[in-house]
């Protein structure tokens, strides 16, 4: 730790910098609505606006006037101002670059991520954060697809919500997370809805709220397919958003450009499935514990961010032990995956509230 | 951080990114030994429930706890009194065959904590930018 890690007057001096940055470069400002949440974003001149706020243009307009997390997004390059250094020491980072002992009463959370060389600052009794990187060049293209995740992944849980790794699809009335490893075929569950009468919430990340019943937000329009799927099941070629990917990359699109209709903002959380592909064609659903729905849903949202808790696990578990699960075994017929969630949903009575 | 839901616990250690899940008998295990209970108690408690001899479930429960400390998951003697009142489920009308608990062990999310190694600071005090050009 640095001679003086007092994070309340390094968010001040960060702030002023950025306020600096506004002021060379220029004021840009997007809100919108998260649930009951006001989120505000203010930019320091154009460099990282449309990167930021593609994949969250489909969020309605705020529902309040009083924002409920402001977010200063800036880089140094293109605003031409210098950083205020940490008041921390190399040795203060931990695992996913969380900052350590910066804070006694937890107020401040600090987070530098070296893959994406961002920092990013929550202050939880102001609701105000801020994003930082040196340059927007070093910002990989594929964080385009669910910008600021760090950042809304911290604030949730003050918040009573749980950023999840998982797809989610269904229809206003409830609808069902896919949960499950990296590959499992959550991407391919929630694509495959998009010709069939479900509507699509998420292919990978979803604000869960621990409600009764509880609750899916949709933070990402953001779809995302290998090769295999492009034109064939996933969505055109024409739709991909970075065609000149590198060979390992998912191709991306921005569902609500070109599919605004498919698309579901909400909806009460009907049943969680935990997605594993079969070589049979046909899909079906086989009831599951929620002991084995919690450790296919909590390891990845637990492991992939920064902070994880025994708040955050406790949480995940509530939201389990509300809804039914199931094994959703994916069969090769990819036409033939929305019909088991479909029917679920018909029949599965509707929680109390 | 741990938690327990339907008879499984599933752990989760956020320092090394390995996870683990316990089947029924091995979550009532972990269960009273987070209330702190000792060995003798947590064999006792089960000699009642199961239908099987308390040596063998003795066994049974003494290499899971060494499982478990192998795997840092719980440190010996903390408790070594044990509690007074250990809490149990209901036990129910009809003894149960006891199966010795299973401690299974993942490793596959392990990568997801390597994304983000230390790294050097420059002169500026803020980490150096990544040379591959990702």
């Amino acid at each position: 730790m640095g001679p003086d890690p007092n994070p309340e007057r390094f968010f001040r001096e960060a702030g002023e910098v950025f306020e600096q940055a506004q002021a060379r470069a220029g004021q840009i400002e997007h809100s919108f609505g998260l649930g009951a949440f006001h989120v505000r974003l203010r930019f320091a001149g154009p460099a990282l606006v449309r990167q930021t706020v593609r994949a969250l243009q489909h969020l309605p307009p705020p529902p309040s006037t009083k924002p409920d997390l402001t977010i200063r997004v800036w880089d140094s390059v293109s605003t031409d101002t210098v950083m205020v250094p940490p008041p921390w020491s190399n040795a203060a980072y931990r695992q996913h670059g969380m900052v350590e002992g910066l804070d006694q009463d937890g107020r401040f959370l600090v987070v530098f991520q070296w893959y994406c060389h961002a920092l990013h600052v929550l202050d939880l009794v102001a609701n105000e954060a801020l994003f930082w990187v040196r340059s927007s060049a070093q910002v990989p293209r594929a964080e385009a697809g669910a910008p600021l995740r760090t950042i809304f992944h911290l604030w949730a849980g003050a918040r009573g919500m749980v950023l999840v790794h998982a797809a989610a699809v269904g229809r206003p009335d409830g609808g069902v997370l896919l949960v499950g490893k990296a590959g499992a075929g959550k991407s391919t569950s929630a694509l495959a809805s998009l010709p069939s009468p479900l509507l699509y919430l998420s292919d990978d990340t979803c604000f869960v709220q621990n409600g009764s019943p509880p609750q899916s937000l949709s933070l990402y329009s953001t779809a995302r397919t290998d090769t295999d799927g492009l034109g064939r099941f996933a969505f055109p070629a024409s739709w991909v958003s970075n065609p000149r990917r590198s060979a390992t990359e998912k191709a991306i699109c921005f569902l609500h450009e070109h599919a605004a209709h498919k698309l579901l903002l909400s909806c009460p959380v009907r049943a969680i499935l935990i997605v594993n592909r079969i070589a049979d064609e046909q899909s079906a659903l086989r009831p599951a514990s929620g002991g084995a729905v919690l450790a296919a849903m909590a390891p990845s949202t637990l492991l992939q961010l920064p902070s994880g808790s025994q708040g955050s696990l406790n949480t995940l578990a509530a939201i389990a032990s509300k809804v039914p699960g199931y094994h959703f075994d994916l069969g090769t017929s990819v036409e033939g995956i929305p019909e088991p969630i479909v029917r679920l949903l018909d029949h599965q009575p509707e929680l109390p509230t | 951080v741990h938690e327990t839901l339907d008879e499984q616990t599933v752990i989760v250690h956020l320092e090394n990114g390995t996870y683990y899940s316990l089947d029924p008998i091995g979550s009532l295990v972990w269960e009273r030994m987070v209330q702190g209970a000792t060995l003798a108690q947590i064999v006792e408690g089960l000699s009642v429930r199961y239908d099987t001899a308390a040596a063998t479930i003795e066994t049974a429960v003494a290499t899971l706890c060494a499982q478990l400390e192998a795997e840092s998951l719980v440190v010996p003697g903390l408790s070594p009194q044990g509690l007074s009142g250990v809490s149990w489920p209901e036990r129910g009308s009809n003894r149960r065959e006891f199966l010795a608990p299973v401690l299974n062990k993942y490793t596959d999310m392990q990568e997801l904590l390597l994304l983000d190694p230390v790294h050097e600071v420059d002169d500026t005090g803020w980490p150096r930018a990544r040379q591959d050009g990702a």
